[in-house]
């Protein structure tokens, strides 16, 4: 298995180097889904900012740094819900008000347009430790166990928030059809 | 496919990024980042810069999903013999005893659910390369008073079937299990019991029942007569899905509540009888241990099609389960990609 354990707890200034090129990739582009890419490369530096301060405390026992590196970018999101929350309402009102598409638009892409703007709205609808965790596990495919690390919270916990999010996302009218193709009536 | 399927669309223009955008990002970023950690105690290095929220970037391009092919399921009988076991069972209905609670007791409701998860695709892609079913389990303990608190025990069990299409990729499905906790059952983890008055669980928490949900509430005013059930059932909130289909898992929904007393049971088979497309799809259909027949709509090759599983001698409902219409990964055409088993129950108590 991948493994941080040589390098987290006592980093080097090289180090941090060599931990910036091998997790910054994943971290940047979720950053960047949740805000913008400006935001996402001030965000991605001081995630990294602080992992370096922090890393007397970065626990031996553990063996990877991505989930504590999610942990830490993923409070450091938080000063950015507002914006994040203005963005998903944004999309979702957007798309609402496109109920008069251009003419030329295919069908196929307004229920595209339609079944994301319902996944915004239940974006901004979940309480955030339900959005944070489905959004680690779809959009940076963490484990379960990765998800636990970095929210600080046990497993059990994680699959139900994850049972929570994937509740409200069913319940996204013609999300699922629009995107795998299935039968319209 | 999944309900997350529609999440992981959104915003993917991000994760598609142009490789010379994103490098242009990181080296900036690293740079940033260098730079204070070198000079902490330089103020201006720390202001992080918080800009205006941009305007969200066009929604990315439809998922592509690959259908294959496969020759549709043909019916062995006639749109009739669906409605013959239909009626049978609306009749077998009537005249089974309903379990009837005593004070103190509850309806246990088990909901026996197995799920294929697919495995190996790179990411922001459909090309799995491996899959493994997923049990998993939801117990609903309904006291007699149905205002006073439900509790609900939901865990995984031990992933069962791997599908792979090389013995890398099996290994690969099976780390991804151990990774997902799908190879070890998880009941009495932290968490998997929930208590909620009146059976509001999570759903009520996120915003509610979307508008013309059936809730248990609504049992008493559901419509007895068969047609008129037929056309409110067909109004349940699940736009983009064939009005049978729609029908057909709106009437499994609340047969799987365990709530639906037996007249009402008798009526929703009957309304389901007046479906047109519905067809016997297999007369002896296995699902956790009980056979029954399934019933389905007829599906276009390469859909997913649902299916009932009703005990027409009984009139029990069995359960539901999805065919998978087209070939994912390694897993064919025609393979149960989920299923759910309810069995119902009176116990003394709950957890």
């Amino acid at each position: 298995m991948d493994t941080d354990r040589t390098t987290a707890p006592k980093h080097a200034a090289d180090d941090f180097g060599e931990l910036f090129d091998r997790h910054s990739r994943p971290l940047y582009i979720y950053l960047a889904r949740r805000t913008d890419e400006t935001v996402a490369e001030d965000l991605l530096s001081e995630t990294f900012l602080i992992a370096f301060e922090r890393r007397a405390l970065f626990d031996r026992d553990r063996t990877q740094a991505l989930p504590w590196l999610f942990g830490i970018a993923t409070n450091l999101l938080r000063r950015h819900r507002r914006q994040e929350l203005r963005g998903y309402r944004a999309m979702s009102r957007s798309i609402e008000a496109s109920h008069v598409d251009p003419p030329n638009a295919s069908d196929d892409r307004l229920d595209m347009r339609r079944a994301l703007g319902g996944v915004a709205r239940a974006l901004a609808q979940m309480p955030t430790a339900v959005r944070e965790t489905v959004l680690l596990f779809a959009w940076a495919e963490l484990s379960y166990e990765q998800i636990a690390t970095a929210t600080a919270v046990p497993v059990g916990t994680v699959r139900s928030r994850l049972n929570r999010a994937r509740t409200a996302l069913r319940a996204v009218p013609g999300a699922l059809e629009t995107l795998t193709g299935a039968d319209h009536g | 496919m999944d309900e997350l399927t529609a999440l992981r669309e959104y915003r993917r223009e991000i994760a598609e990024l142009p490789e010379l955008a994103i490098t242009g990002h990181l080296e900036r970023a690293k740079a940033r980042f260098t730079t204070r950690r070198e000079n902490p105690h330089d103020a201006r290095t720390k202001q992080a810069r918080i800009p205006a929220l941009r305007v969200l970037a066009p929604i990315a391009a439809a998922a592509v999903v690959a259908v294959i092919a496969v020759s549709v399921l043909v019916p062995r009988h006639s749109d009739s013999a669906a409605a013959a076991v239909l009626h049978r069972a609306a009749d077998a209905t009537v005249a089974a005893a309903p379990p009837a609670l005593a004070p103190g007791q509850y309806l246990r409701v088990i909901a026996t659910e197995s799920s294929l998860a697919y495995v190996g695709a790179p990411s922001g892609t459909d090309d799995y390369t491996g899959a493994y079913v997923s049990p998993s389990v939801t117990a609903t303990w309904i006291p007699k008073d149905q205002k006073s608190t439900w509790v609900r025990e939901q865990y995984v069990e031990r992933a069962t079937t791997f599908y792979d299409e090389t013995a890398a990729a099996a290994a690969s499905a099976a780390e991804q299990a151990a990774a997902d906790y799908a190879s070890e059952p998880h009941q009495g983890d932290p968490d998997s019991i929930t208590r909620a008055k009146g059976g509001k669980f999570s759903n009520g928490e996120l915003g509610g029942d979307p508008d013309g949900e059936i809730t248990p509430a609504d049992l008493p005013s559901l419509p007895r007569d068969p047609q008129k059930l037929l056309d409110r059932l067909a109004q349940v909130p699940d736009a983009g899905v064939a009005r049978s289909e729609r029908v057909l898992t709106a009437a499994s929904d609340l047969l799987a509540t365990g709530l639906v007393p037996a007249e009402l049971q008798s009526a929703i088979y009957d309304a389901l009888a007046l479906l047109p497309d519905l067809v016997v799809t297999r007369h002896q259909a296995a699902l956790d241990g009980r056979t029954g027949t399934a019933l389905g709509v007829k599906s276009k090759p390469g859909v997913d099609r649902t299916e009932i599983i009703v005990d027409d001698t009984t009139g029990s409902y069995i359960g539901r389960r999805t065919i998978q219409g087209a070939a994912v990964g390694p897993v064919p055409a025609g393979t149960v990609s989920s299923s759910t088993a309810v069995s119902i129950a009176v116990t003394s108590d709950a957890p």
